[in-house]
């Protein structure tokens, strides 16, 4: 027999009972349609966390007082002025280092006030942490070192205080002083210490005018460091950490009383956290096609039954086993390619939709469905189609003609 | 054309032998017209299996056309059977939801012969339902729907035509009409074989052969 008239043959029967078929085939859709979503999501879901952290420095190492404290937080710190210093100057892998310190700040323009964190940097922290002033411009070496009362906002900030209105030029009061914004950062997202909603000055002017006692002055939250390459990331780590172990009288063997991590290891330990959540979702994708699959072979046995007088008739008249078989094969096969097919349509607009929401939410955001993913999930439905209608194809297939004939 | 040599047909059903043929012997002319009778039991149906090459006896040996089909495999059968042998059953066994056309298409299908549309109404038209053409089994009368299972048996032009009880689901008026039908097609060189349990059925054959236990009680030709 013709593959043509297999796959004809094949149809008339699924035809001859619509509903059945349709609910097969949806069955699959729904499986595959979770299977592709899923999977494009997580992927998309990986990249955007790959673009925020790269998007935070080229080559960042980031020290912090304990590990928590990747968010602001105002625990207090082992971190000094002098250890940056001592980093900038005797690890030779760091191309920039830059300090912060922050402290509380009610920050108050006109009649609306906000209660955040002030971080006191160095012009060096635009450049290691890769930040843009949207409006205005950055803190500067003179600002750094006549202790300027200036300002720069980060975006949610500005936009809470000014609204629609250019900040730039204004005046706010910190803590009850007088401060002149000269910039509005881009809006990056919260992370390692940095938000959207932080306010931005100069360290010496957060030392002198912001923190309140004299013993904290010299306390930093943290140190950013640029490495001088890719490859000495590792170099910086290793260096910082020998210099902040002597410098706090760390001896091996003893915990220390900072943290040290590099982007890459972040993206790293992200990739891995994504992989782990990929692998669950996609089992439980895959408990639906198996359920499909099932539910394949439970339609095929059933057909086959109801149709035992038909298969014996074919039979009698010439057909031989294949001609069954591949008849019973087709047919599966044709559910669970079109199921599958419009489970791959599906999924992608379900994944496109979820990447609209998200993107409309404020994150931009795309999940992809790559020809890889397609063919993967062909490839698997193609085996489950084939898995779950052999018994019952072979089973036709070797029915008895005169038995099969008897059959009522 | 059908040449049977001490046939023996056991079927085991458990623990317990049923002999259904014993060391049957006989032969069929081609274009003769043979009735098979005998009550319930008798052997006829296993008879017309293995003439029909539907199923293998125990032993013995069968010539179809001269070819030994006793020994073939189910695709070797299977072969003969789609090239061979034309089937007419008692309860039809049209395909549901399918037009008359596309029944009477099917041996064609599983025998790779092309121009199928185009034989399978011709044989549509010799069986006199050429204006029925697409109309499914629902709605065609007993009789019609029998006549589309001729033309189904026809469509491959066998040398052998067999037809078990082809008029037990039909009125009288409707059973004389297809046993005149197939006296027509016996007429123009076709072999008929029928089994039946009615005399006046029979009485349309020329030959009938008797089976008791079996084994041939009796041969009459007319």
């Amino acid at each position: 027999m013709k593959l043509r008239d297999c796959i004809n043959l094949a149809l008339r029967s699924l035809l001859s009972n619509k509903l059945r078929s349709i609910l097969t085939i949806l069955g699959i859709t729904i499986g595959v349609a979770a299977l592709i979503s899923i999977i494009a999501l997580s992927r998309g879901d990986q990249e955007a966390m790959r673009a925020m952290f790269q998007s935070q420095g080229d080559n960042l190492v980031i020290i912090t007082t304990s590990e928590p404290a990747l968010f602001v937080g105002l625990s207090s710190s082992t971190l000094t002025l002098k250890d940056a210093d001592e980093i900038a100057r005797h690890a030779p892998s760091a191309a920039m280092v830059a300090p912060v310190s922050q402290a509380p700040a009610k920050v108050v323009a006109g009649s609306e006030d906000e209660e955040t964190t002030a971080l006191g940097v160095t012009p060096e922290y635009q450049h290691v942490r890769n930040l843009h002033p949207a409006k205005g411009s950055f803190i500067t070496d003179a600002d750094v070192k006549r202790r300027a009362r200036v300002v720069v906002l980060g975006s949610q900030l500005a936009e809470s205080l000014f609204g629609q209105l250019d900040p730039v030029g204004q005046t706010v009061k910190i803590n009850k002083r007088q401060f002149k914004v000269i910039g509005v950062l881009e809006p990056k997202g919260a992370t390692f210490g940095l938000e959207d909603r932080n306010a931005v000055v100069p360290l010496t002017t957060l030392q002198s005018y912001l923190l309140k006692s004299d013993s904290g002055r010299d306390t930093i939250q943290g140190i950013s460091i640029q490495a001088r390459s890719k490859q000495e990331i590792n170099d910086v780590i290793t260096q910082a950490e020998a210099i902040l172990q002597k410098r706090h009288h760390i001896t091996e063997g003893e915990k220390n009383d900072f943290f040290i991590i590099s982007m890459d290891d972040l993206v790293e330990l992200g990739d891995q956290m994504e992989e782990m959540t990929r692998i669950i979702l996609g089992l439980v994708a895959g408990v639906a096609l198996v359920v499909a699959g099932i539910g394949i072979m439970n339609v095929m046995l059933m057909s086959v039954t109801e149709r035992t007088r038909e298969i014996g008739l074919r039979k009698a008249i010439g057909a031989k086993s294949k001609d069954i078989l591949s008849q019973i094969l087709a047919e599966a096969g044709i559910i669970t390619l079109s199921g599958a097919i419009l489970g791959i349509i599906l999924g992608y607009v379900m994944a496109h939709i979820s990447s609209i929401m998200v993107t409309n939410m404020g994150f931009p955001f795309e999940a992809p469905v790559g020809l890889d993913m397609i063919l993967w999930t062909l490839g698997i439905m193609v085996f489950i189609g084939l898995a779950s209608s052999l018994y019952p194809a072979w089973r036709a297939a070797r029915l008895d003609p005169i038995e099969a004939l008897r059959h009522e | 054309m059908v040449e049977l040599d001490s046939i023996t047909k056991i079927y085991k059903m458990g623990q317990i032998e049923i002999v259904a043929l014993k060391e049957l012997s006989c032969q069929i002319e081609p274009g003769e017209m043979v009735s098979i009778m005998g009550p319930s039991g008798s052997g006829k149906s296993t008879l017309m299996n293995i003439i029909g090459c539907l199923d293998k006896p125990t032993s013995g040996q069968y010539r179809l056309e001269g070819i030994q089909v006793d020994k073939l495999s189910d695709n070797e059968l299977a072969e003969i059977r789609s090239r061979k042998i034309g089937f007419v059953f008692q309860t039809f066994n049209l395909l549901p939801r399918t037009t008359a056309l596309a029944n009477v298409e099917l041996p064609l299908l599983y025998s790779g012969i092309s121009k199928r549309r185009q034989r399978a109404s011709e044989a549509l038209e010799t069986v006199g339902l050429g204006h029925r053409l697409n109309h499914k089994p629902s709605e065609l009368a007993g009789g019609e729907q029998q006549r589309v299972a001729i033309a189904r048996a026809l469509v491959n032009n066998p040398s052998l035509i067999l037809a078990d009880e082809p008029t037990g689901n039909l009125d009288s008026r409707t059973s004389k009409e297809i046993m005149l039908f197939f006296q027509q097609l016996n007429q123009r060189g076709i072999t008929i074989v029928l089994v039946t349990h009615e005399a006046d059925i029979a009485a349309y054959t020329q030959r009938t052969i008797r089976l008791l236990d079996g084994q041939i009680i009796a041969d009459e030709k007319k």
